[in-house]
Protein backbone atom coordinates (compact mmCIF):
# COMPACT_ATOMS: atom_id res chain seq x y z
CA UNK A 1 0.00 0.00 0.00
CA UNK A 2 2.49 2.60 1.24
CA UNK A 3 6.22 2.12 1.16
CA UNK A 4 9.02 4.40 2.21
CA UNK A 5 12.54 3.89 0.88
CA UNK A 6 15.38 5.44 2.83
CA UNK A 7 13.59 8.70 3.61
CA UNK A 8 15.68 11.52 5.04
CA UNK A 9 14.65 14.98 6.22
CA UNK A 10 16.60 17.78 7.89
CA UNK A 11 15.59 21.19 9.19
CA UNK A 12 18.43 23.72 9.13
CA UNK A 13 21.10 21.04 9.25
CA UNK A 14 19.34 19.13 12.01
CA UNK A 15 18.50 15.67 10.69
CA UNK A 16 15.09 14.73 12.06
CA UNK A 17 14.38 11.68 9.86
CA UNK A 18 17.46 9.55 9.31
CA UNK A 19 16.84 7.09 6.52
CA UNK A 20 13.49 5.44 7.19
CA UNK A 21 12.22 2.48 5.18
CA UNK A 22 8.79 1.05 5.85
CA UNK A 23 6.20 -1.19 4.24
CA UNK A 24 2.62 -0.58 5.27
CA UNK A 25 0.45 -3.48 4.09
CA UNK A 26 -2.99 -2.92 2.58
CA UNK A 27 -5.79 -2.77 5.15
CA UNK A 28 -3.41 -2.92 8.10
CA UNK A 29 -3.71 -0.89 11.28
CA UNK A 30 -0.14 0.31 11.45
CA UNK A 31 1.18 1.88 14.63
CA UNK A 32 4.23 4.10 14.92
CA UNK A 33 5.41 4.61 18.48
CA UNK A 34 8.08 6.93 19.77
CA UNK A 35 8.93 9.49 22.40
CA UNK A 36 8.29 13.19 22.12
CA UNK A 37 10.68 14.65 19.57
CA UNK A 38 11.43 11.30 17.92
CA UNK A 39 10.13 12.68 14.63
CA UNK A 40 6.67 11.08 14.52
CA UNK A 41 4.76 14.12 13.32
CA UNK A 42 7.47 14.91 10.80
CA UNK A 43 7.23 11.38 9.45
CA UNK A 44 3.45 11.73 9.08
CA UNK A 45 3.84 15.05 7.26
CA UNK A 46 6.19 13.32 4.84
CA UNK A 47 3.91 10.31 4.33
CA UNK A 48 0.87 12.54 3.84
CA UNK A 49 2.81 14.53 1.20
CA UNK A 50 2.67 17.79 3.14
CA UNK A 51 6.42 18.01 2.98
CA UNK A 52 9.00 16.61 0.63
CA UNK A 53 11.80 14.36 1.86
CA UNK A 54 15.37 15.53 1.16
CA UNK A 55 16.08 12.11 -0.30
CA UNK A 56 14.42 8.72 -0.60
CA UNK A 57 11.17 7.59 -2.19
CA UNK A 58 7.54 7.43 -1.12
CA UNK A 59 5.38 5.00 -3.07
CA UNK A 60 1.62 4.48 -2.98
CA UNK A 61 0.71 1.13 -4.55
CA UNK A 62 4.08 1.08 -6.25
CA UNK A 63 3.83 4.59 -7.69
CA UNK A 64 6.17 7.40 -6.73
CA UNK A 65 4.26 10.10 -4.83
CA UNK A 66 7.06 12.26 -3.42
CA UNK A 67 7.74 13.74 -6.85
CA UNK A 68 4.16 14.82 -7.56
CA UNK A 69 3.53 18.50 -8.23
CA UNK A 70 0.67 20.99 -8.24
CA UNK A 71 -2.60 19.43 -9.50
CA UNK A 72 -1.41 15.83 -9.28
CA UNK A 73 -0.19 16.46 -5.73
CA UNK A 74 -3.51 17.97 -4.66
CA UNK A 75 -5.36 15.06 -6.25
CA UNK A 76 -3.19 12.56 -4.38
CA UNK A 77 -3.70 14.34 -1.05
CA UNK A 78 -7.44 14.19 -1.63
CA UNK A 79 -7.18 10.40 -1.52
CA UNK A 80 -5.70 10.55 1.98
CA UNK A 81 -7.37 11.41 5.27
CA UNK A 82 -5.87 12.68 8.48
CA UNK A 83 -6.93 13.28 12.06
CA UNK A 84 -4.96 15.17 14.68
CA UNK A 85 -4.43 15.39 18.40
CA UNK A 86 -6.09 18.81 18.62
CA UNK A 87 -8.86 17.91 16.10
CA UNK A 88 -8.15 21.01 14.01
CA UNK A 89 -11.78 21.63 13.08
CA UNK A 90 -12.85 24.86 11.38
CA UNK A 91 -14.45 27.03 14.05
CA UNK A 92 -16.15 29.16 11.40
CA UNK A 93 -18.15 26.12 10.25
CA UNK A 94 -20.70 24.02 12.07
CA UNK A 95 -20.51 20.23 12.30
CA UNK A 96 -22.20 19.65 8.95
CA UNK A 97 -20.06 22.19 7.09
CA UNK A 98 -16.84 20.83 8.55
CA UNK A 99 -17.62 17.42 7.13
CA UNK A 100 -18.75 18.99 3.86
CA UNK A 101 -15.47 20.86 3.39
CA UNK A 102 -13.47 18.12 1.60
CA UNK A 103 -16.44 17.56 -0.70
CA UNK A 104 -16.69 21.28 -1.48
CA UNK A 105 -13.05 21.53 -2.48
CA UNK A 106 -13.32 18.72 -5.00
CA UNK A 107 -16.26 20.54 -6.54
CA UNK A 108 -18.97 18.07 -5.50
CA UNK A 109 -22.54 19.14 -6.28
CA UNK A 110 -24.67 20.48 -3.44
CA UNK A 111 -27.25 17.73 -3.91
CA UNK A 112 -24.60 15.07 -3.53
CA UNK A 113 -22.88 16.69 -0.54
CA UNK A 114 -25.81 16.62 1.89
CA UNK A 115 -26.57 12.87 1.73
CA UNK A 116 -22.87 12.02 1.97
CA UNK A 117 -22.38 14.27 5.02
CA UNK A 118 -25.45 12.76 6.72
CA UNK A 119 -24.18 9.26 6.01
CA UNK A 120 -20.80 10.10 7.57
CA UNK A 121 -22.35 11.76 10.61
CA UNK A 122 -24.50 8.68 11.12
CA UNK A 123 -21.33 6.60 10.97
CA UNK A 124 -19.70 8.55 13.77
CA UNK A 125 -22.99 8.76 15.66
CA UNK A 126 -23.39 12.54 15.53
CA UNK A 127 -26.50 12.87 13.40
CA UNK A 128 -28.27 15.00 15.99
CA UNK A 129 -25.38 17.52 16.13
CA UNK A 130 -25.50 18.52 12.46
CA UNK A 131 -26.07 22.23 13.02
CA UNK A 132 -24.09 22.56 16.22
CA UNK A 133 -21.06 24.90 16.28
CA UNK A 134 -17.96 22.76 16.84
CA UNK A 135 -16.98 24.72 19.96
CA UNK A 136 -20.02 23.30 21.76
CA UNK A 137 -18.84 19.70 21.36
CA UNK A 138 -16.90 17.55 23.81
CA UNK A 139 -13.39 16.40 22.89
CA UNK A 140 -14.61 12.98 21.82
CA UNK A 141 -17.37 14.49 19.68
CA UNK A 142 -14.88 16.86 18.06
CA UNK A 143 -12.61 13.97 17.19
CA UNK A 144 -15.55 12.11 15.67
CA UNK A 145 -16.36 15.12 13.50
CA UNK A 146 -12.70 15.20 12.48
CA UNK A 147 -12.86 11.50 11.59
CA UNK A 148 -16.01 12.01 9.54
CA UNK A 149 -14.33 14.92 7.75
CA UNK A 150 -11.24 12.82 7.05
CA UNK A 151 -13.38 10.05 5.58
CA UNK A 152 -15.53 12.27 3.37
CA UNK A 153 -13.57 11.66 0.19
CA UNK A 154 -13.32 7.91 0.69
CA UNK A 155 -9.58 7.86 1.38
CA UNK A 156 -7.63 4.67 0.93
CA UNK A 157 -5.36 5.65 3.78
CA UNK A 158 -6.14 7.35 7.08
CA UNK A 159 -3.37 8.99 9.11
CA UNK A 160 -3.93 9.57 12.82
CA UNK A 161 -1.37 11.72 14.66
CA UNK A 162 -1.94 11.06 18.39
CA UNK A 163 -5.72 11.01 17.89
CA UNK A 164 -6.50 10.25 21.54
CA UNK A 165 -3.80 12.17 23.40
CA UNK A 166 -6.17 15.01 24.23
CA UNK A 167 -8.95 12.68 25.42
CA UNK A 168 -9.82 10.96 28.71
CA UNK A 169 -9.37 7.15 28.97
CA UNK A 170 -13.03 6.30 28.36
CA UNK A 171 -13.32 8.53 25.31
CA UNK A 172 -9.99 7.16 24.09
CA UNK A 173 -11.44 3.66 24.08
CA UNK A 174 -14.50 4.75 22.13
CA UNK A 175 -12.43 6.60 19.50
CA UNK A 176 -10.11 3.61 19.10
CA UNK A 177 -13.11 1.29 18.71
CA UNK A 178 -14.49 3.63 16.05
CA UNK A 179 -11.19 3.62 14.15
CA UNK A 180 -11.08 -0.18 14.27
CA UNK A 181 -14.63 -0.42 12.99
CA UNK A 182 -13.87 2.02 10.20
CA UNK A 183 -10.83 0.07 9.07
CA UNK A 184 -12.75 -3.18 9.06
CA UNK A 185 -15.95 -2.01 7.42
CA UNK A 186 -14.55 0.55 5.01
CA UNK A 187 -11.55 -1.54 4.11
CA UNK A 188 -9.02 1.25 4.42
CA UNK A 189 -5.51 1.30 5.83
CA UNK A 190 -4.85 3.19 9.05
CA UNK A 191 -1.51 4.59 10.17
CA UNK A 192 -1.56 5.75 13.76
CA UNK A 193 1.08 7.66 15.68
CA UNK A 194 1.20 7.38 19.43
CA UNK A 195 3.54 7.56 22.37
CA UNK A 196 1.40 5.12 24.38
CA UNK A 197 1.86 1.39 23.92
CA UNK A 198 -1.64 0.70 25.35
CA UNK A 199 -3.18 2.68 22.52
CA UNK A 200 -1.14 0.85 19.90
CA UNK A 201 -1.69 -2.62 21.32
CA UNK A 202 -5.44 -2.03 21.58
CA UNK A 203 -5.73 -1.42 17.86
CA UNK A 204 -2.72 -2.13 15.68
CA UNK A 205 -1.57 -5.27 13.94
CA UNK A 206 1.86 -3.79 13.21
CA UNK A 207 4.00 -1.50 15.28
CA UNK A 208 7.16 0.31 14.24
CA UNK A 209 9.30 1.90 16.90
CA UNK A 210 10.79 5.28 16.08
CA UNK A 211 13.82 6.55 17.97
CA UNK A 212 15.63 9.75 17.09
CA UNK A 213 14.45 9.69 13.52
CA UNK A 214 15.15 6.04 12.79
CA UNK A 215 13.00 2.88 12.91
CA UNK A 216 14.57 0.57 15.46
CA UNK A 217 12.07 -2.29 15.27
CA UNK A 218 8.96 -3.47 13.45
CA UNK A 219 6.72 -6.06 15.05
CA UNK A 220 3.56 -7.81 14.00
CA UNK A 221 1.03 -7.83 16.80
CA UNK A 222 -1.38 -10.71 17.30
CA UNK A 223 -4.52 -8.71 16.99
CA UNK A 224 -7.82 -8.77 15.23
CA UNK B 1 -33.09 78.24 20.68
CA UNK B 2 -35.10 75.64 18.84
CA UNK B 3 -34.77 77.73 15.71
CA UNK B 4 -30.99 77.74 15.95
CA UNK B 5 -30.93 73.99 16.52
CA UNK B 6 -33.06 73.29 13.49
CA UNK B 7 -31.13 75.83 11.41
CA UNK B 8 -27.81 74.22 12.39
CA UNK B 9 -29.31 70.81 11.74
CA UNK B 10 -30.38 71.87 8.26
CA UNK B 11 -26.87 73.11 7.56
CA UNK B 12 -25.41 69.81 8.78
CA UNK B 13 -27.53 67.57 6.62
CA UNK B 14 -25.71 67.86 3.28
CA UNK B 15 -22.21 67.76 4.80
CA UNK B 16 -23.24 64.69 6.82
CA UNK B 17 -24.30 62.93 3.64
CA UNK B 18 -21.01 63.93 2.03
CA UNK B 19 -19.05 62.55 4.97
CA UNK B 20 -20.98 59.29 4.92
CA UNK B 21 -20.42 58.98 1.17
CA UNK B 22 -16.72 59.74 1.59
CA UNK B 23 -16.28 57.25 4.44
CA UNK B 24 -18.32 54.51 2.76
CA UNK B 25 -16.51 54.94 -0.55
CA UNK B 26 -13.14 54.99 1.15
CA UNK B 27 -13.96 51.90 3.18
CA UNK B 28 -15.08 50.07 0.06
CA UNK B 29 -12.01 50.90 -2.00
CA UNK B 30 -9.55 50.43 0.84
CA UNK B 31 -10.89 46.91 1.42
CA UNK B 32 -10.75 46.28 -2.31
CA UNK B 33 -7.03 47.21 -2.28
CA UNK B 34 -6.10 46.22 1.27
CA UNK B 35 -7.68 42.75 1.42
CA UNK B 36 -5.62 41.19 -1.38
CA UNK B 37 -2.53 43.04 -0.15
CA UNK B 38 -3.01 41.71 3.39
CA UNK B 39 -3.58 38.18 2.11
CA UNK B 40 -0.43 38.33 -0.02
CA UNK B 41 1.55 39.74 2.93
CA UNK B 42 0.38 36.83 5.07
CA UNK B 43 0.96 34.13 2.43
CA UNK B 44 4.44 35.31 1.46
CA UNK B 45 5.62 35.67 5.06
CA UNK B 46 8.60 33.37 5.87
CA UNK B 47 6.22 31.22 7.95
CA UNK B 48 3.27 31.64 5.55
CA UNK B 49 1.83 29.16 3.08
CA UNK B 50 3.83 30.51 0.13
CA UNK B 51 7.02 32.03 1.54
CA UNK B 52 8.55 34.64 -0.81
CA UNK B 53 11.04 36.66 1.17
CA UNK B 54 11.81 39.31 -1.45
CA UNK B 55 8.22 40.06 -2.41
CA UNK B 56 7.18 40.12 1.23
CA UNK B 57 9.94 42.59 2.10
CA UNK B 58 9.09 44.93 -0.75
CA UNK B 59 5.36 44.93 0.01
CA UNK B 60 5.99 45.39 3.69
CA UNK B 61 8.19 48.44 3.04
CA UNK B 62 5.62 50.00 0.72
CA UNK B 63 2.89 49.48 3.31
CA UNK B 64 4.99 51.01 6.06
CA UNK B 65 5.92 53.96 3.88
CA UNK B 66 2.28 54.69 3.03
CA UNK B 67 1.26 54.32 6.65
CA UNK B 68 3.82 56.78 7.91
CA UNK B 69 3.20 59.31 5.13
CA UNK B 70 1.61 62.55 6.43
CA UNK B 71 -1.93 62.49 5.12
CA UNK B 72 -2.18 66.12 4.07
CA UNK B 73 0.95 65.83 1.93
CA UNK B 74 -0.31 62.57 0.45
CA UNK B 75 -3.58 64.23 -0.44
CA UNK B 76 -1.86 67.07 -2.29
CA UNK B 77 0.50 64.68 -4.05
CA UNK B 78 -2.44 62.59 -5.19
CA UNK B 79 -4.36 65.55 -6.68
CA UNK B 80 -3.30 64.65 -10.25
CA UNK B 81 -4.36 61.05 -9.75
CA UNK B 82 -7.72 62.13 -8.34
CA UNK B 83 -8.21 64.34 -11.39
CA UNK B 84 -7.38 61.41 -13.64
CA UNK B 85 -9.77 59.00 -11.93
CA UNK B 86 -12.65 61.25 -10.85
CA UNK B 87 -12.17 64.19 -13.19
CA UNK B 88 -11.57 66.71 -10.40
CA UNK B 89 -9.01 67.08 -7.64
CA UNK B 90 -11.25 68.47 -4.90
CA UNK B 91 -14.71 67.62 -3.69
CA UNK B 92 -16.17 64.63 -1.93
CA UNK B 93 -15.67 62.05 -4.65
CA UNK B 94 -12.14 63.17 -5.48
CA UNK B 95 -11.13 62.98 -1.83
CA UNK B 96 -11.99 59.28 -1.75
CA UNK B 97 -8.85 58.66 -3.83
CA UNK B 98 -6.23 59.86 -1.30
CA UNK B 99 -8.32 58.56 1.61
CA UNK B 100 -8.43 55.07 0.09
CA UNK B 101 -4.70 55.18 -0.63
CA UNK B 102 -4.03 56.17 2.97
CA UNK B 103 -6.42 53.61 4.45
CA UNK B 104 -5.61 50.55 2.36
CA UNK B 105 -2.23 49.86 4.02
CA UNK B 106 -4.06 49.96 7.38
CA UNK B 107 -6.57 47.46 6.05
CA UNK B 108 -3.71 45.31 4.71
CA UNK B 109 -2.10 45.15 8.16
CA UNK B 110 -5.47 44.45 9.78
CA UNK B 111 -6.02 41.52 7.42
CA UNK B 112 -2.44 40.30 7.73
CA UNK B 113 -2.48 40.22 11.52
CA UNK B 114 -5.99 38.72 11.69
CA UNK B 115 -4.84 35.88 9.43
CA UNK B 116 -1.71 35.40 11.52
CA UNK B 117 -3.85 34.54 14.54
CA UNK B 118 -5.23 31.40 12.86
CA UNK B 119 -3.92 28.17 14.37
CA UNK B 120 -1.33 26.80 11.89
CA UNK B 121 -2.55 23.29 12.70
CA UNK B 122 -5.98 24.17 11.31
CA UNK B 123 -4.34 25.31 8.08
CA UNK B 124 -2.35 22.07 8.06
CA UNK B 125 -5.65 20.17 8.21
CA UNK B 126 -6.94 22.16 5.24
CA UNK B 127 -3.75 21.46 3.32
CA UNK B 128 -3.75 17.75 3.99
CA UNK B 129 -7.24 17.48 2.52
CA UNK B 130 -5.85 18.73 -0.77
CA UNK B 131 -7.10 22.34 -0.70
CA UNK B 132 -5.48 24.68 -3.18
CA UNK B 133 -3.96 27.85 -1.75
CA UNK B 134 -6.87 29.86 -3.11
CA UNK B 135 -9.38 27.50 -1.44
CA UNK B 136 -7.52 27.80 1.85
CA UNK B 137 -7.67 31.59 1.59
CA UNK B 138 -11.35 32.01 0.85
CA UNK B 139 -12.84 28.93 2.48
CA UNK B 140 -10.69 28.70 5.60
CA UNK B 141 -8.49 31.69 6.38
CA UNK B 142 -10.89 34.56 5.79
CA UNK B 143 -13.91 32.89 7.46
CA UNK B 144 -11.79 31.78 10.44
CA UNK B 145 -10.38 35.29 10.89
CA UNK B 146 -13.67 37.12 10.22
CA UNK B 147 -14.37 38.34 13.79
CA UNK B 148 -10.88 39.91 14.02
CA UNK B 149 -11.18 41.29 10.52
CA UNK B 150 -14.48 42.99 11.39
CA UNK B 151 -13.00 44.42 14.61
CA UNK B 152 -9.98 45.72 12.69
CA UNK B 153 -12.03 47.20 9.86
CA UNK B 154 -14.18 48.96 12.47
CA UNK B 155 -11.08 50.69 13.81
CA UNK B 156 -10.03 51.59 10.29
CA UNK B 157 -13.44 53.13 9.53
CA UNK B 158 -13.15 55.24 12.66
CA UNK B 159 -9.73 56.40 11.49
CA UNK B 160 -11.18 57.17 8.08
CA UNK B 161 -13.85 59.36 9.70
CA UNK B 162 -11.07 61.31 11.39
CA UNK B 163 -9.07 61.62 8.19
CA UNK B 164 -12.14 62.63 6.20
CA UNK B 165 -12.68 65.55 8.59
CA UNK B 166 -9.07 66.54 7.96
CA UNK B 167 -9.52 66.17 4.23
CA UNK B 168 -12.49 68.50 4.46
CA UNK B 169 -10.11 71.28 5.41
CA UNK B 170 -8.53 71.24 1.96
CA UNK B 171 -11.57 70.96 -0.20
CA UNK B 172 -12.95 67.54 0.57
CA UNK B 173 -16.35 68.71 1.67
CA UNK B 174 -18.25 67.01 4.48
CA UNK B 175 -18.51 67.83 8.17
CA UNK B 176 -14.84 68.77 8.58
CA UNK B 177 -15.17 71.33 5.83
CA UNK B 178 -18.31 72.74 7.42
CA UNK B 179 -16.69 72.98 10.85
CA UNK B 180 -13.73 74.89 9.40
CA UNK B 181 -15.66 77.19 7.09
CA UNK B 182 -18.40 78.22 9.50
CA UNK B 183 -17.01 77.41 12.89
CA UNK B 184 -13.49 78.69 12.38
CA UNK B 185 -13.60 81.31 9.63
CA UNK B 186 -17.05 82.73 10.42
CA UNK B 187 -17.07 82.25 14.20
CA UNK B 188 -20.24 80.17 14.08
CA UNK B 189 -19.48 78.20 17.22
CA UNK B 190 -22.91 76.54 17.15
CA UNK B 191 -22.22 75.07 13.71
CA UNK B 192 -18.82 73.87 14.79
CA UNK B 193 -20.20 72.20 17.92
CA UNK B 194 -22.98 70.65 15.84
CA UNK B 195 -20.47 69.26 13.33
CA UNK B 196 -18.23 67.87 16.05
CA UNK B 197 -21.19 66.29 17.82
CA UNK B 198 -22.36 64.60 14.65
CA UNK B 199 -18.85 63.22 14.06
CA UNK B 200 -18.71 61.87 17.62
CA UNK B 201 -22.09 60.20 17.18
CA UNK B 202 -20.95 58.76 13.85
CA UNK B 203 -17.81 57.27 15.40
CA UNK B 204 -19.81 55.85 18.28
CA UNK B 205 -22.36 54.30 15.91
CA UNK B 206 -19.64 52.68 13.81
CA UNK B 207 -17.95 51.28 16.92
CA UNK B 208 -21.21 49.88 18.28
CA UNK B 209 -22.16 48.31 14.97
CA UNK B 210 -18.69 46.80 14.45
CA UNK B 211 -18.51 45.33 17.95
CA UNK B 212 -22.02 43.97 17.62
CA UNK B 213 -21.26 42.17 14.35
CA UNK B 214 -17.96 40.80 15.63
CA UNK B 215 -19.46 39.61 18.92
CA UNK B 216 -22.35 37.95 17.14
CA UNK B 217 -19.94 36.02 14.92
CA UNK B 218 -18.00 34.81 17.95
CA UNK B 219 -21.16 33.83 19.82
CA UNK B 220 -22.39 31.79 16.88
CA UNK B 221 -19.25 29.64 17.01
N1 LIG C 1 9.26 22.59 10.64
C1 LIG C 1 10.28 22.31 11.47
N2 LIG C 1 11.35 23.13 11.53
C2 LIG C 1 12.38 22.86 12.35
N3 LIG C 1 12.46 21.80 13.16
C3 LIG C 1 11.42 20.95 13.16
C4 LIG C 1 10.28 21.15 12.32
N4 LIG C 1 9.41 20.14 12.54
C5 LIG C 1 9.98 19.35 13.46
N5 LIG C 1 11.18 19.81 13.84
C6 LIG C 1 12.07 19.18 14.82
O1 LIG C 1 12.09 17.81 14.57
C7 LIG C 1 12.08 17.05 15.76
C8 LIG C 1 10.95 16.05 15.73
O2 LIG C 1 9.72 16.75 15.75
P1 LIG C 1 8.32 16.01 15.62
O3 LIG C 1 7.26 17.04 15.79
O4 LIG C 1 8.30 15.22 14.37
O5 LIG C 1 8.35 15.05 16.88
P2 LIG C 1 7.20 14.14 17.48
O6 LIG C 1 7.78 12.77 17.58
O7 LIG C 1 5.96 14.29 16.74
O8 LIG C 1 7.05 14.73 18.94
P3 LIG C 1 5.72 14.92 19.83
O9 LIG C 1 5.44 13.60 20.46
O10 LIG C 1 6.16 15.93 20.84
O11 LIG C 1 4.62 15.39 18.96
C9 LIG C 1 12.00 18.02 16.90
O12 LIG C 1 13.29 18.19 17.45
C10 LIG C 1 11.53 19.30 16.25
O13 LIG C 1 12.09 20.41 16.90
MG1 LIG D 1 3.98 15.09 17.17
Amino acid sequence: MLSLKDIKKSYCGNQVIRGISLEVPQNSFYGIIGRSGAGKSTLVRLMSLLERPDSGEILFDGERADVLKSKALLAKRRSLGMVFQQFNLFSSRNVFDNVAYPLEIIGAKKESIAPRVRELLAWVDLSEKETSPVSRLSGGQKQRVAIARALANNPSLLFCDEPTSALDPQTTVSILELLKKIRKEMGLTVIMISHQMEVISATCNFVAELEQGAIVSVKELKHA
Amino acid sequence: MLDTVSAVFAMLLTPLCETILMVAGTTFFSILLGLPLGVVLNLTDPVGLKPRRMLNNVLSRVVNLLRSFPFLILMILVFPLSRLIVGESTGTKATIVPLAIAASPFVARVIESALKEIDPQVLLAARVMGSSTWQIVYKVMIPEAMPSIVAGITLTVINIIGYSAMAGAIGGGGLGDLAIRYGYHRFRTDVMIGAVLVIVVLVEAVQLLGSWISDRMIKKR
